[in-house]
């Protein structure tokens, strides 16, 4: 007993990068696996890896995204977790986060995954996820598109897979509200041209094809603007 | 040689006599062709007002009119694009083709009675009065919805269009399977269906939440054309005749409220109400008999009653 005392007054008189050190030493790799994932996808995501650029560079200390760099924050897990497969992959082809999600293990991109699933959105999901539009403004092509759709291009209107607001629904429809409206055009174009797989049954592939360039710009500066436009008080 | 002729031509003109006198080839001859006005065009007016309350209603049913949806259903998730869309029964064409008689009550039915049916059985809810502003807006929206119509007749597009009877009888397993692969993603494995908040954005194909056993959606048939035309959203008619109705089977092979119509014996109700095939109301499937568990109609409604 004495012994575990004497070690542990030992232990607090070192400095803390060797206190850091020394229990590196004494987790095995066992309960490295153990540790929260979220914990683990943290350090990721704040500190990068081998290869592994640290995702908070372009995607924001919170994970709020940044310019044209979307949010990830909030995101469903499974969601983020089949994009990193699909840029190593190339499935979804992008310079930025192919060479990235390739040095990633499986291991990581799924603890960065869980971290970002479970930071807050940038957006108040409460207030946005009761926003339908349910009768636009005549000119308001986006939010005609977004709410009620084309159908006759047969296009769903977005907020039926997406969620009210477009704040994302379940695990395999992410959030759209707030994307960047640049972002936002990339990925329907990527779809339309076959640069981005096409999703779970082909569900976006198929869409985007249907989607004219106009309708593309109109729903992308719809969508990106709406959490500051559905704000209380804020002029619709 | 003169007799097989004499005979085929005879079969031909019965064929012919039985497929007139059908309403499928009644509809194929005169159905015209119709186009509701644009959906941006209501009228800024008092009558206007009207038709944006019904719209509302149409595509938020559950929020706006709570006291009579027992389940989170709204009525554009049966008929889509706010009740529009030619093959998903628009209500454009529903419109004009009433008063009708009609057999489920053996009566001539006005549109308003149509309107409370469907709250009753597709809503699980509770019948609207005739002349409460959730009738009145709905069926303002569905008389805007037919403007310039012809009444009485049959408009291009209306109610679900029957498929052909399936070359191999419907089936559980193969249902389960297409259900897995094209449906689950939505509607959940466990066909709950999917919230965001309190609005259900996927909705719920069997269990209290869902339309109960006095729909017409409950029908084989009825679920089978639907989804053909209709699913998976924005891939209306990817699927094979065959997937849909093993699917539609599949969907009805499971549990819902009760028919409102229920007297106390299942079988007295499935013999009244539901002796057609395709019902699967009171039969055996999978060891439970449909019906016999069901949850009571009225869904979250149960507990407001007093």
């Amino acid at each position: 007993m004495r012994r575990l005392v004497n070690a542990m007054r030992l232990y607090s008189l070192l400095p803390g990068l060797a206190q850091a050190a020394l229990l590196a030493c004494l987790i095995s790799p066992l309960q490295l696996q153990a540790a929260n994932l979220a914990d683990n996808g943290e350090a990721l995501a704040t500190k990068g890896a081998a290869g592994v650029l640290a995702c908070v560079t372009c995607h924001g200390a919170q994970g709020q995204g940044m310019a044209s760099f979307p949010y990830l924050a909030g995101q469903g897990e499974n969601y983020l977790a089949s994009q990193l497969d699909a840029f190593a992959s190339e499935t979804r082809k992008n310079p930025i986060m192919a060479p990235i999600a390739k040095a990633m293990t499986a291991e990581q991109k799924q603890a960065v995954s869980a971290y970002y699933a479970r930071l807050k959105p940038a957006f108040d999901r409460d207030t946005l996820g009761q926003l339908i539009d349910t009768y636009p403004a005549k000119d308001n092509a986006g939010a005609w598109l977004a709410n009620r759709g084309d159908w006759n291009n047969n296009l769903p209107a977005c907020i039926k897979c997406h969620g009210p607001g477009g704040v994302g629904a379940g695990t395999a429809f992410p959030a759209l509200a707030g994307l960047p409206a640049a972002y936002l055009a990339e990925q329907l174009q990527a779809w339309k041209s076959g640069q981005r797989e096409p999703g779970p049954q082909h569900l976006m592939g198929d869409i985007a094809k249907r989607m004219s360039d106009e309708q593309i710009q109109a729903v992308s500066a719809y969508f990106a603007t709406l959490p500051a436009k559905a704000l209380p008080g804020a002029e619709k | 040689m003169n007799t097989p002729m004499r005979r085929f031509t005879t079969a031909l003109l019965a064929l012919s006599t039985g497929l007139a006198a059908s309403g499928l080839a009644h509809a194929q001859s005169t159905a015209i062709p119709f186009t509701p006005p644009p959906a941006d065009s209501i009228p800024d007016n008092e009558f206007g007002k009207m038709v944006k309350l019904g719209q509302d209603i149409f595509l938020q049913t559950k929020l706006l009119a709570s006291p009579y949806v027992g389940n989170s259903m709204n009525c554009v998730n049966c008929h889509l694009d706010a009740g529009r869309l030619a093959g998903s029964a628009p209500m454009w064409a529903g419109y004009v083709a009433f008063p009708a008689y009609r057999s489920k009550s053996g009566k001539v039915e006005t549109y308003s009675r149509r309107i409370q049916e469907c709250f009753i059985y597709s809503m699980n809810g509770k019948l609207p009065p005739a002349d409460s502003d959730v009738v009145v807006a709905l069926e303002t929206y569905m008389y805007w919805l037919a403007t310039n119509a012809p009444t009485g007749a049959t408009l291009e597009g209306r109610g679900y269009k029957r498929l052909p009877e399936p070359a191999q009888k419907p089936d559980y397993v193969r249902g389960q399977k297409v259900y897995a692969q094209h449906c689950a993603l939505c509607h959940g494995a466990d066909g709950a269906g999917q919230r965001v908040g309190k609005e259900m954005v996927f909705p719920a194909l069997w269990g209290d939440n869902s339309y109960n056993w006095g729909a017409g959606m409950h029908t084989v048939s009825t679920a089978a054309a639907f989804i053909k035309a209709n699913m998976p959203l924005g891939q209306g008619n990817t699927l094979t005749d065959q997937d849909a109705w093993d699917v539609a089977y599949y969907m009805n092979a499971h549990d819902r409220p009760q028919d409102p119509r229920y007297n106390g014996s299942l079988e007295e109700t499935r013999k009244k109400f539901h002796n057609e095939p395709g019902d699967l109301y009171g039969a055996e499937i999978n060891g439970v008999v449909l019906g016999k568990n069901a949850p009571p109609s009225g869904g979250d409604l149960r507990s407001n009653t007093p």
